[in-house]
């Protein structure tokens, strides 16, 4: 696996268990108990941005077929600068759902950012194998 | 693929049913919003994200052949969590009255899915060298 690989599906991961023991605040709080919960649609982004979309990236960029010109998967550099874009983007956007005084518009456009910084590289290696 | 790998993608499928079902059942009926709730986590987490368990366990690098068994019955018990969390959590959201203390109980059962798949996982998220 690439180095951005590795890293966007380990913070895949990370958004994971977080999306779930958001769920778990909630239904608590829901249930009675008197403890802090983040707000359902930060749990839902969280899951579906932060794991089903990085994790889907980040596998893409593991295993697209390389052109086979120059061997390369591509500035690898670039590709964790669109990482930490995006996971950046969905931590202020999400934080601002729970009541943070972040900006949430500025968060979802950073996130976009990396998503298109991501997709972008990824383009290109849809092809057919060895061309 | 792995059986437990074969297990999991099987049982995805069989929640995309559910939770399609589900779904169609509450834009049938729209006063029931339990039905949504129920069908959105059916696809969430008994379709989705134990197809992404299944196909990650697959295809991810080896384990270097120091990791021990445990990852082997740690599949199987990805499995078992997985579909237990998600038969409680929409069992709980349309047979019991959604708030209860069982949600949370399922949403604690699917949360040990995930760390366990972590755990198992961790290792193979790397470098093929």
């Amino acid at each position: 696996m690439t180095l951005a690989s590795r890293v966007a599906v380990r913070a895949a991961l990370g958004w994971l268990v977080a999306a779930m023991s958001g769920g778990v605040l909630i239904a608590s709080a829901q249930a009675g108990a008197q403890i802090w919960a983040p707000a359902p649609q930060a749990h839902a982004l969280g899951a579906l941005l932060g794991f089903f979309v990085q994790f889907a990236l980040g596998v893409a960029t593991w295993l697209l077929p390389r052109p086979a010109a120059t061997g390369s998967r591509g500035d690898s550099g670039w590709r964790l600068v669109a990482i930490g874009a995006l996971n950046a983007g969905l931590a202020v956007w999400t934080a601002a759902l729970c009541g943070v005084s972040l900006p949430a518009h500025a968060g979802a456009l950073l996130f976009a950012a990396g998503v298109c910084g991501l997709a972008t590289g990824l383009v290109p290696r849809i092809r057919a194998f060895g061309t | 693929m792995p059986p437990p790998s074969r297990l999991l993608v099987r049982l995805a499928l069989v929640w995309l049913l559910v939770g399609v079902g589900m779904l169609m059942s509450s834009a049938a009926w729209p006063g029931e919003r339990r039905l949504a709730v129920a069908g959105y986590h059916a696809l969430a987490v008994g379709w989705l994200t134990q197809l992404v368990f299944g196909v990650a366990l697959w295809l991810f690098p080896k384990a270097r052949p120091a990791a021990g068994r445990w990852r082997v019955h740690g599949a199987w018990g990805v499995a078992a969590l997985t579909n237990a969390g998600v038969a409680l959590r929409t069992g709980a959201e349309l047979a019991l009255a959604p708030g209860t203390s069982w949600v949370a109980i399922a949403g604690g059962v699917q949360l040990g899915a995930a760390l366990l798949f972590c755990a198992l996982i961790r290792g193979r998220v790397r470098g093929t060298s």
